[in-house]
């Protein structure tokens, strides 16, 4: 855990690509708030490996958002169920519910749908607001905490030796 | 900037093989450790399995050794089953539902002895449910049995004169009656007595006496004496008179006590009268003495039946409890399934077709469970029970046919040819029946709805014969009835909560025995009649006695109280009115007397006082004679 903290740090504070984190950061969102076993995580655990983005940051936002879901469920439980209910959709629910594949997805359960409904929406501003965060951060934060004289310290010290030798 | 980083493909197949690879590995404990834990939840006694493996064609599991212990017992097994093999449904597995497609269950026992006792479930109560249980299983052996209380029951159906008597005695007048006149006596009593303590004594009266008599009789020295004693007499008078009053009120307290006593041995007397009346009129004894025969001979073993059944019951119904409704209350966390309509319902759990196999001590039963689901709803049907025997104890087929889960709960139950040997049906010190062999023929039904239970089951047995013997009147004539029963008919009849059910019997072994009862429960009831009368005139005499001297008393304390009455207003009025005039006139003498003897002085001196004049005047005369003598004789 230190280990992946340590990684993201390090990624905040060097010249990764600010889009890298904030995607990993919205990947982590969609696969954090949705009930662990969902299917659709699949898909998600997927672009995650296979999109450039960055793991470490992917892994820590997965539990972030996970330990804050359960206070989200009631809101998409009651969202999955109006989503199910409503009536303009349920030809389109039932034929989906003939087929096993669909089934396996578990879209006809309300909190699964509800927070994919939920993370999906929210998946761009998610985004788009962490890749401004970790700009802001590393234009203003970062430079006022490097001119510190504890931060110049500790730079000399062997920890941040062991810090900078970190893949 | 490359977007794609294909080697992260490998890693994501080496995530995806540890899940499923782990998942394979952990999937038999998981499955062992949920299985226990869901038989604990839904039966509260902790289930043990020995052993659960997972086998991949076709895909399913093993499970070996599940033991569910008995709730009332710790040494016992209810249910102990050698060998269950499922055949699951993968796909709808790997989706969280488990749908068993055809499980096979074989060596199934009942109530089997333990190795070791169980250890019940810890829980925050101070006891566990099931111990608790124990402890009241242990109370209610304490109590007496059915039988004997119904046999309690059916003798006191023709209670003895003291027995009716007793148990009636809220009910009698007579008693009551009695009670009231004697509260009504002490409450007047205590009233009586209360005025006579304001009453005079003798030694008071006789202390009056004396005092007038000496005020009276000694002389008056002065007039203040005579003040002071008129004034002592006006006392004594004032004090007479309220003495007057109170022996007045005193004498009303007694005429009250006397009215009252006599209204109350009046109505005394009639008492006796109604409450016979009323006796005859409850106590009508007829062929409703036998009525409850069906129950006291089959009562017993029926409750018996029924506990086993409801064992039974309580055994299956959580493996069967169901969404009623069409959807759950939302889970806070988890979330719910909304239901579409479909051809191929997916609920939760669905037991699609089972053969269970069970030995019993008494022959084999085949088990036949199907569509048992989470949501009954969904799969469209309720559950069917299906329990078949060709021969349990050398009887013919037995067939119990059940639907549960889907509404309505409903079970038939059919039995041809059962065999009944050697039955004991009442055991007890007063009366003994055994059933020594019959053979039945069973229909039944009993549904249930909302919890609540309508039972009927009707048994016709024929070729019986009834060994029976008894102790008593009643319990000798029942043997002799029942030994001469070859056929006869049994119905149970249950109503009301399943666990609290009100259960009815009926047979028509009643009307077979109700001639022999009905001559004797008329003699009985001539001569308990007469008994009752005896007992209550002796009733009436005992309470009679002590309120008539009650009565004798009061009136003479009437007596004594107008004798005191005449006596004080006698000493109140005429002595002191007698004393005053004598007094008066004695003193007018004496102040005439006085006068004359002041007048008569007065007069003396007076004449005293002229004579001492005249003397005077005559001297005064003589001398001046004699003085003039001597100037004439000097003058001549």
């Amino acid at each position: 855990m230190i280990d992946l903290l340590a990684k993201i740090f390090k990624a905040l504070n060097s010249d990764s690509n600010p889009w890298q984190i904030a995607f990993a950061v919205g990947l982590g969102f969609i696969m954090g708030m949705s009930p662990f076993w969902s299917p659709h995580n699949l898909i998600v655990l997927l672009a995650a490996f296979i999109f450039r983005i960055h793991l470490a940051t992917f892994w820590i936002a997965v539990a972030g958002f996970s330990g804050i879901a359960y206070m989200v469920d009631p809101y998409a439980d009651n969202l999955g169920y109006q989503i199910l209910t409503h009536s303009d959709l349920q030809q389109t629910w039932t034929a989906l519910y003939q087929s096993d594949f669909w089934r396996f997805t578990k879209f006809n359960h309300t909190v699964t749908l509800g927070m994919l409904v939920i993370s999906i929406v929210a998946f761009i501003p998610v985004v788009v607001f962490f890749r401004i965060l970790v700009s802001q951060y590393r234009a203003h934060i970062l430079t006022w905490f490097n001119r510190l004289k504890i931060m110049q310290l500790l730079k000399a010290s062997k920890v941040y030796e062991k810090y900078q030798s970190l893949p | 900037m490359k977007i794609f980083r294909w080697k992260g493909l490998i890693g994501f197949v080496v995530v995806i093989l540890l899940i499923g690879g782990g998942s394979y590995f952990f999937a038999a404990p998981l499955a062992k450790t949920a299985l226990e834990s869901a038989g604990k939840s839904a039966l509260e006694v902790p289930v043990t399995i020995d052993n659960v493996g997972l086998s991949l064609d076709p895909i399913g599991f093993k499970v070996e050794g599940v033991q569910i212990p008995d709730k009332e017992d710790f040494n016992k097994n209810s249910v102990i089953v050698a060998q269950a093999i499922a055949d699951i449904e993968l796909w709808k597995l790997l989706r969280g539902k488990v749908q068993i497609n055809d499980l096979s269950v074989t060596g199934i026992q009942f109530d089997q002895v333990r190795a070791s006792p169980w250890e019940p479930i810890q829980k925050d109560e101070p006891k566990a449910e099931s111990e608790s249980k124990q402890e009241e299983s242990v109370a209610e052996e304490k109590e007496p049995s059915r039988t004997d209380q119904l046999l309690a029951d059916a003798k006191s159906s023709i209670p003895s004169a003291d027995e009716l008597l007793e148990r009636e005695k809220q009910n009698l007048l007579t008693p009551q009656l009695s009670e009231q006149v004697k509260e009504k006596n002490d409450a007047n009593s205590k009233a009586i007595q209360d005025n006579l303590k304001e009453i005079p004594s003798k030694k008071e009266l006789d202390g009056y006496k004396k005092e007038i008599q000496q005020l009276l009789s000694d002389d008056i020295k002065s007039l203040n004496d005579f003040n002071r004693r008129k004034k002592r007499l006006e006392q004594i008078q004032k004090e007479l008179k309220a003495d007057a009053k109170a022996v007045q009120d005193t004498a009303k307290s007694v005429d009250k006590g006397q009215k009252d006593l006599r209204t109350g041995i009046s109505e005394l007397t009639q008492a006796p009268k109604e409450d016979l009346q009323s006796l005859k009129d409850r106590y009508q004894f007829n062929e409703t003495g036998a009525q409850n025969l069906g129950e006291l001979v089959f009562g017993n073993e029926v409750r018996e039946w029924t506990d086993k059944a409801l064992v039974w019951y309580d055994r299956i119904k959580p493996f069967l409890n169901s969404k009623d409704e069409k959807e759950a209350e939302p889970d806070r966390d988890g979330g719910r399934f909304v239901a579409f309509p479909t051809d191929r319902p997916d609920p939760d759990f669905w037991l699609k077709n089972s053969l269970m196999t069970a030995t019993l001590e008494t022959g084999f039963l085949e088990i036949q469970v199907q569509d048992v689901a989470s949501d009954f709803n969904e799969i469209g049907k309720p559950a069917s029970l299906l329990v078949t025997s060709e021969s349990i104890s050398g009887s013919g087929p037995f067939k119990l046919e059940g639907s549960v889960g889907l509404g309505d709960e409903k079970f038939d139950i059919t039995w041809d040819r059962l065999a009944v040997k050697n039955e004991r049906i009442i055991k007890s010190s007063e009366l003994e029946i055994d059933l020594k062999k019959a053979t039945g023929f069973m229909t039944g039904v009993a549904t249930v709805v909302d919890g609540k239970i309508d039972l009927d089951i009707k048994t016709d047995f024929k070729n019986s014969r009834f060994d029976a013997s008894g102790n008593g009147l009643m319990n000798r004539e029942l043997a002799k009835a029942m030994e001469g029963i070859t056929e006869f008919d049994l119905e149970i009849l249950g109503d009301g909560p399943v666990r609290d059910m009100e259960i009815e019997v009926k047979s028509n072994i009643e009307r077979q025995v109700s001639s022999a009862f009905n001559d004797r429960l008329k003699e009985e009831q001539d001569q308990l009649i007469k008994d009752v009368e005896k007992r209550l005139q002796a009733e009436l005499e005992k309470e009679l006695g002590p309120l008539k001297a009650e009565l004798t008393k009061l009136d003479n304390q009437k007596a004594e109280l107008a004798g005191k009455k005449k006596e004080i207003e006698t000493m109140a009025k005429a002595k002191l009115k007698d004393w005053e005039a004598q007094q008066k006139a004695k003193l007018d003498a004496e102040k005439k007397k006085a006068e004359a003897e002041a007048k008569k002085k007065a007069e003396e001196a007076r004449m005293k006082l002229e004579k001492e004049k005249k003397k005077a005047e005559e001297e005064a005369k003589k001398k001046a004679q004699e003085e003039l003598k001597k100037g004439l004789e000097s003058l001549f």
